[in-house]
């Protein structure tokens, strides 16, 4: 039975409520409604196969508390050998639905609980307290005025650096280097006011914003770069480097392009990557969407 | 990577960061005597960038054996990049020596030395007044860490890689 603290207002946990909390926290009374819910009914072994590692004794239990309450029946199939089977009752098939809206909620609200933490490392303090206002209600954001707050912010715990390209004492160029040379595995942005030159083909971002830069922009930005780091180092590397040759062939003219080598060796890279990874767009839907648009 | 002969590269390195140019001439001094080479960083900036370099080849032969962060004058130049290495996952377990003033009050001194160990110093040298003096702290250092103690079996530096930009 769950321990409720005790409290005079039942309007607010009424007995009904504790009733039904302390059914559905029991250690198999969910798993038996669910497997339930997908057959027609099952025997005894059935459940007891399908539910590894439980005693006899405390599944026959359960079967009993839940038979108690009716979410479940028990018909004799036959006498000689005698022969169960279980299935769910209606009242059951309703539990069934609740349990369901349950593990959808955990999945929406609870796998993602995980703190996310996003350092933005501006020197312009308005600009750093505006971004920071925009990210706050979904990450935990830490702050970082120069280069060298930067390097005291970062932790293997920061998912996302939102990085100020031009910074005092230590630049976001070097800050970027140090970053990649240490493995981290953090994906980073550079927020930059000036537009992007060849000379990107060899930093290690992962993504690249214009000042000023939009809420929306940073928002969906880092948002995609959270969902980066799960995916595969390959599929990662393959979105950056489409990141930025997007950048360059909107900004650059495509005979400036065309003569360099080295842009026309990470388009190699491109494809070799493109190549390799099984289907692209379903590895990471959102990301391409999203260059699509900004590339039209 | 550098071009190097066999001899160079069995040298023990030490990577002094913080100190003033005179300090620094002085414990390359002391470091010299034991064999060990020297490479110094005057800032957070210059101590980064060298470790960075450092740190993209897998061999590790770029790297230093052992950090040096003076605290005598400009501490917390030191103590960020100390802050750096402890958190990277690269670089976490290279030691790191504090050098400290001799100087001021016993209790003062321990409270320094605390704090530094706290931040993950494994071992710190107070600086002598007498250059001779320092030079020779500086050479029983390096006695003891590349003479007394003998390295863990395993590289200290992670090789492992994530996501590789070239």
């Amino acid at each position: 039975m769950i321990d409720f603290p005790s409290q005079s207002d039942d309007s607010l946990v009424p007995e009904s409520l504790r009733t039904s909390l302390s059914l559905l926290s029991k250690k198999w009374h969910p798993a038996i409604v669910r497997c339930l819910a997908t057959s027609e009914g099952l025997g005894y072994s059935d459940i007891e196969d399908r539910l590894d590692n439980i005693s006899a004794k405390v599944l026959t239990d359960a079967l009993t508390e839940l038979q108690e309450h009716e979410i479940i029946d028990r018909t004799e199939v036959s006498q000689q050998p005698l022969r169960v089977r279980y299935t769910l009752t209606d009242r059951g098939e309703e539990l069934e639905t609740v349990i369901q809206s349950l593990a959808d909620w955990g999945e929406t609200h609870l796998d993602d609980d995980e703190e996310r933490v996003v350092l933005i490392a501006d020197d312009d303090t308005r600009v750093r307290a505006m971004h920071e206002a925009w990210l706050a209600d979904g990450y935990t954001v830490r702050t970082a005025r120069d280069g060298k707050e930067t390097l005291s912010q970062l932790d293997a715990s920061v998912d996302v650096v939102v990085l100020d390209r031009r910074m005092p004492g230590l630049t976001g160029d070097e800050v970027l280097d140090w970053l990649r040379s240490q493995r981290y595995d953090t994906r980073v942005v550079m927020v930059t006011a000036e537009e992007p030159e060849l000379d990107i083909l060899d930093m290690g971002f992962d993504e690249y914003l214009t000042k000023p830069v939009l809420k929306a922009d940073l928002r969906s930005v880092v948002a995609d770069l959270i969902e980066r780091g799960h995916k595969d180092g390959r599929v990662r590397e393959y979105l950056a480097l489409r990141s930025k040759l997007g950048l360059l062939e909107a900004e650059l003219s495509a005979d400036a392009l065309a003569d360099d080598d080295e842009y026309n060796r990470y388009l190699e890279r491109l494809e070799t990557l493109d190549d390799d990874i099984e289907n692209v767009s379903d590895a990471a839907e959102d990301t391409v969407e999203r260059l699509e648009l900004e590339n039209r | 990577m550098r071009d190097r002969s066999d001899s160079v590269d069995d040298c023990s390195s030490v990577l002094l960061v913080g100190a003033t140019p005179r300090d620094a001439r002085i414990a390359a001094c002391g470091l010299e005597r034991e064999g060990v080479s020297m490479d110094v960083a005057a800032d957070v900036r210059a101590a980064i960038d060298r470790l960075a370099r450092g740190s993209e080849d897998q061999t590790n032969v770029d790297l230093p054996d052992l950090l040096a962060i003076d605290l005598t004058t400009t501490p917390q130049e030191g103590l960020t990049v100390l802050g750096a290495i402890r958190a990277s996952p690269r670089l976490h377990a290279l030691p790191v020596v504090a050098i400290v003033e001799q100087t001021p009050p016993a209790s003062e001194l321990r409270t320094r030395v605390r704090e530094a160990c706290e931040r993950g110093v494994n071992g710190y040298v107070a600086k002598p007044d007498d250059v001779e003096a320092y030079a020779a702290a500086v050479q029983q250092m390096a006695t003891f860490w590349f003479g007394r103690v003998s390295p863990p079996p395993e590289s200290l530096y992670s090789a492992s890689t994530s996501t590789q930009y070239d």
